[in-house]
């Protein structure tokens, strides 16, 4: 007789399953269908690839190797070498050559280092394999494209004329835009006479720059002159401002005035740069102080009071509603409005006097009545709200409705304005993530030994946390740097706006690309070099290495 | 009784002024107070020169007529208020940024995941791509694609067609296939439903079976096929019994069904003309079924190819090619409407070529009809019996009902100087698209890279060790884990891209700031066209921190 626990404990019911639908499904048939189609898919795309660039033209590129239209020995065997047929079947033998060679050692089981790398980095499976030749004939026909284009098939003249003439043999880029109009593009319509100027700021910034990188160097003999280079900065700036724009009000003589409105090119996308990083430091680093300020804050009864001495002012001053008002929401809905929404005149001042009080509840209950942590953490978020090009255009047009009719600003300075109260609340993060760095013992141990706030900031806690955040701050230069190009929207001409006026040129129409990429290849140089400095900076500097 | 306690002195009370609590409450109550004073001389500056320019000072403005045309966007014209124009820029900013974002993360976590992959080519060509572009400005990035490549484009006539897939590139924009609802669109979308729910009582028992087994099922591939077998059942349920299209054909035709067209299609190509311009016979007694027309229009492409290559004059074939093009059917119908999406996509598909001519109304298209000016008059059956029943002779025409799928294709034709049909987008659109999500991206790529790098190697090992493979490893054990570290940096890229959008303004994109930047320079009123910028985007970027903060809190590793 069979019990309950023998019927338990039977083996035939412990390999009993129930049916497993889905893992039949996943491993048997999509497990198998999803490897065929995949290689279906990668071969099908390699075959495209391969017939594709098989039948590509050779690259037209006569003219620059002979101008009398015989291209020559050395002309024909490039020509032949940029064949389309010939450079896949090159590819593609190279590439069987390399699956032969990682074959072959992974059946002998030698593989030696190349190999192994091969093995590794390229052919990594079949579908590894398959990936490779489709990248490899993708590089090798997109360098042939842009080569074709930029090198062998493209115009130097920068005579207008000539190009034209010559098109049917060079029918790929014209450089001749750019350098016809090389002086445009450094120093846009700053004027012939005066232009040795810009030379010698670049000479006082070049010659400080390289006394600076000896002097800080590990073991310099010039590190007793740290302090003087840092004055010699100070003073460079003023100079070289002084040297570009002339002394003002003379109109004749080596230092006459230039105007800013022929400032241009690259040479204003560097000035707006350095003095927007230059000039919002300070105000950043005192946005960043007063948002990390403990400072006991206002109490809530003065707060209070302080909002109903506000209110009652503001009433009594003329903004007591004095009929009811009708709301509508004329954006989303159309005018007449849907739902138009009347306030009584008891409504409405009630809705006033919450508005007032409640944000200075807030900021009692939240942030301790602290009123400069208040001023600017709302500072910071703002601006860090909204785009650079609203707050331009709001340098550019609310400044003059802002202040009084009698001051007449200068477009440059507005801009400039613009961009430094944007820059200053990025810089304040930046310090202020620096600060936090700090550890609290450090605070301790300056109030220990008696220094004053302002000592102990200054001797302590800011050398640590600047030297801390050196390369966010180079990363906010480089970001700004390329964020000068939006001046070009409100009317500057930096070097991007600078490109847009050349590409207008009669004589030059239609080179968009050519422009473009030249500009393109400018900012990439000095944002990548920067990129190198911050990184080299950072070693030297030590940090995140205690 | 004797004190033993000691005697303590009250503490000095130390005066008021000396006091650093006392302080700083004074010193801050004059920084506000300056703050303020500062306020109010600018809004007194403010004041005096908006009265001298006759500026109004609140935002009664914006219940102004515009006057001006928004090239895309919601339903707006040139009537509507100023309001009502900046609600449509703040829509398409969304619009576009929804969208980069959505692209961004996904070509991010590609590229990022690229770069790290053990192919030495595709990390190369991921490196590269993100050194080059993140290093130049946006700016110039959007230049070169508006100006250099989408401009660039060629004209409607020449436009690209990218592996023959009905997809048009020109100057215009890009049109592609997009979908249309129609009446039985409801019914599916309750087998969608249905399909949803039976997945999730699917799926709750099956983990129940799972936790009581101990056996791993698995139900995400038993899901989606049991939402698909339900999804297509409901699919192919709707199409053939919920139909309202028909369409009014001439009862001489003896049309049943659009197939029937082809014959008649092939009748209107001009073969005399043909064997004017010197067609051998042979070719023209070809001309007698679709495939036939298309086998001899590609004969004369590889003979125009050859002669082009030889050197030869190709015109006269050209004239015939044109010839074979020319002939059309023509679909009338009201304009937009499913009946004439629905006709004209399906003779297309049938290798015949339309012409489309819609009317605002369904009477004047019929009246069109009745001029013998349409080969078939498209609607709903309805409408097309009522129309039929005032025509002079009903009974030369008959009304053929049309079976419509839940939802139509409606595939975009070159028709004139124009491509007709499908979705569109502008070039403005797609440059401002391309450009946020090729720069963003790099950005994006790094953060992932760091975040997936930011998984210790053991993790990998331990995953290697279970027998998951590649990309089992990366889904359920790397990802998850990185995602903790990539998400706070990911937030301030989507904010970048956000506030990025509003480079539009220089490829004329309408977005917020592209028709702000409009209604500042048509009302003058500058200081609250700006002011509305800065709320909107401030709005904007506190929705997205604070929705990515809540998902942050989600996936944030929980410490004690």
């Amino acid at each position: 007789m069979t019990t309950i626990t023998q019927i338990k404990n039977d083996p035939a019911l412990d390999d009993w399953q129930p049916l497993d639908i889905g893992g039949w499904l996943r491993r048997d048939v999509f497990g198998t269908v999803w490897h065929i189609l995949f290689a279906i898919i990668l071969v099908g795309t390699n075959l495209l690839v391969i017939q594709a660039t098989f039948n590509a033209a050779p690259v037209e590129l006569s003219f620059t190797l002979a101008p009398n239209g015989n291209i020559g020995t050395v002309g024909n065997i490039i020509l032949a070498l940029t064949n389309g047929a010939f450079l896949t079947s090159l590819v593609l033998l190279l590439w069987i050559v390399g699956a032969g060679v990682v074959i072959w050692g992974v059946v002998r089981h030698k593989l030696s280092g190349p190999i192994q790398w091969l093995k590794d980095s390229m052919y990594t499976g079949f579908f590894g394999a398959l990936t490779t030749l489709f990248l490899l004939i993708l590089i090798v026909f997109a360098t042939r494209g842009l080569l074709a284009w930029g090198l062998f098939g493209a115009n130097f003249s920068t005579n207008p004329d000539a190009v034209a003439i010559l098109r049917d043999v060079t029918p790929g880029a014209v450089w001749g835009i750019v350098g016809a109009n090389m002086k445009l593009f450094a120093v846009g319509r700053y004027p012939y006479d005066a232009v040795w100027r810009v030379w010698v700021s670049l000479a006082i910034v070049i010659v400080l720059s390289t006394l600076s990188l000896f002097a800080w160097s590990l073991g310099s003999p010039l590190k007793k002159y740290r302090p003087w280079l840092v004055y010699a900065w100070l003073a460079s700036m003023p100079i070289t401002l002084l040297l570009l724009y002339g002394i003002p009000g003379t109109d004749t003589g080596i230092m006459m005035t230039v105007r800013t409105n022929l400032w241009g090119g690259f040479l204003l996308t560097v000035v707006i740069a350095v003095l927007g990083i230059v000039l919002s430091f300070p105000i950043g680093l005192s946005l960043a102080l007063g948002r990390r300020s403990e400072a006991k804050g206002v109490p809530m009864l003065w707060l209070m009071g302080g909002g109903i001495v506000f209110l009652l002012l503001y009433w009594m001053t003329g903004g007591y509603p004095t009929e009811s008002a009708t709301f509508n929401l004329p954006i989303i809905f159309r005018d007449p409005p849907l739902y138009p929404v009347t306030l009584t005149v008891w409504q409405n001042t009630t809705l006033q006097a919450f508005a007032v009080l409640g944000v200075l509840w807030l900021v009692g209950y939240y942030l301790n009545g602290n009123l400069i942590k208040t001023f600017c953490i709302g500072y910071i978020e703002l601006i860090r709200g909204v785009p650079l090009i609203t707050v331009l255009f709001m340098a550019n047009v609310m400044l003059p409705i802002f202040l009084p009719k009698e001051i007449e600003i200068d477009n440059l300075f507005r801009v400039v304005v613009g961009v430094i109260l944007f820059s200053a609340a990025y810089l304040a993060e930046n310090v202020r993530g620096g600060l936090q760095s700090i550890p609290k013992g450090q605070y301790e141990a300056a109030m220990a030994v008696g220094l004053s706030t302002s000592q102990s900031m200054r001797l302590i806690i800011l050398p640590q946390a600047l030297r801390a955040v050196i390369p966010a701050l180079v990363g906010e230069f480089i970001g700004l740097f390329k964020d000068t190009s939006l001046v070009s929207i409100v009317g500057l001409f930096d070097l991007l706006k600078i490109a847009q006026t050349v590409i207008a040129q009669p004589d030059w129409l239609g080179l968009q690309r050519e422009t473009y990429v030249f500009i393109a290849f400018i900012y990439w140089i000095f944002c990548f070099a920067m990129a190198a400095v911050s990184i080299r900076i950072e070693k030297n500097l030590g940090v995140g290495q205690y | 009784m004797a004190t033993t306690s000691p005697k303590i002195n009250p503490p000095a009370k130390i005066p008021f002024w000396r006091d650093i609590r006392i302080l700083a409450i004074i010193a801050q109550s004059i920084f506000m107070a300056a703050v303020l004073a500062g306020f109010a001389w600018l809004i007194s500056n403010f004041l005096a020169n908006a009265e001298r320019q006759g500026l109004s000072i609140g935002f009664d403005f914006l219940r102004i007529t515009a006057g001006f045309d928004i090239a895309e966007g919601i339903d707006y014209s040139a009537t509507d208020t100023f309001g009502r124009a900046l609600w449509v820029g703040t829509i398409n900013t969304i619009r576009v940024s929804l969208l980069g974002i959505i692209l961004t993360t996904i070509t991010g976590i590609l590229v990022g995941i690229a770069r790290l992959s053990n192919n030495w080519l595709l990390g190369l060509i991921a490196g590269g791509y993100i050194e080059i572009i993140r290093n130049v400005p946006l700016l110039v990035v959007l230049y070169f694609i508006y100006f250099g490549i989408v401009l660039q484009l060629p004209s409607v006539d020449d436009s690209v067609q990218p592996f023959g897939l009905p997809i048009f590139l020109n100057q215009r924009g890009i049109s592609f296939p997009g979908l249309t609802a129609t009446i039985g669109f409801p019914i599916w979308l309750a087998f969608i439903v249905l399909a949803t729910i039976f997945v999730m009582i699917l799926w709750t028992i099956q983990s129940r079976q799972e936790e009581q087994t101990g056996k791993s099922i698995n139900k995400g591939s038993t899901a989606i096929v049991s939402f698909l077998i339900i999804v297509a059942i409901g699919w192919f349920v709707t199409g053939s019994f919920v139909s309202d299209q028909g369409m009014m054909v001439a009862t001489s035709r003896n049309i049943t069904e659009f197939k029937d067209y082809q014959s008649i299609f092939l009748v209107k190509i001009d073969t005399d003309a043909l064997a004017e311009l010197g067609m051998s016979k042979a070719l023209l007694n070809q001309l007698d079924s679709i495939s036939e027309y298309k086998g001899v229009k590609e004969q004369l492409y590889a003979e125009i190819n050859a002669l082009e290559t030889d050197g030869g004059d190709p015109t006269v074939l050209q004239e015939q090619l044109k010839i074979l093009d020319s002939a059309s059917l023509t679909v009338c119908g009201e304009k937009d409407s499913i009946g004439v999406i629905n006709a004209s996509s399906r003779l297309r598909r049938l290798g015949i070529n339309v012409k489309v001519k819609d009317e605002k109304s369904m009477t004047k298209a019929s009246a069109n009809y009745a001029k013998g000016n349409c080969d078939l008059l498209a609607g709903t059956q309805s409408q097309l019996a009522a129309e039929r029943s005032v025509f002079d002779a009903p009974d030369a025409h008959t009304v053929v009902p049309v079976s419509v799928t839940p939802m139509v294709v409606n595939t975009p034709a070159p028709a004139g100087f124009n491509i007709q049909g499908g979705g569109r987008i502008s070039p403005e659109f797609a440059a401002l698209l391309f450009g946020l999500v090729l720069y963003t991206s790099t950005f994006a790529a790094e953060i992932v890279r760091a975040g997936i790098l930011s998984v210790s190697k053991g993790q990998s090992e331990a995953a290697r060790a279970l027998g998951l493979n590649e990309g089992q490893r990366l889904r359920l054990i790397v990802l998850p884990q990185a995602m903790r570290v990539i998400i706070p940096p990911m937030t301030s890229q989507y904010l970048n891209l956000t506030k990025n959008s509003s480079l539009a303004v220089a490829i004329a994109y309408p977005d917020l700031v592209s028709v702000g930047n409009t209604v500042l320079n048509n009302s003058g009123q500058a200081v609250q066209v700006i002011i509305i910028f800065m709320t909107t985007y401030l709005s904007i970027s506190l929705l997205i921190s604070a929705f990515l903060n809540w998902y942050n809190k989600k996936v944030a590793l929980v410490e004690r």
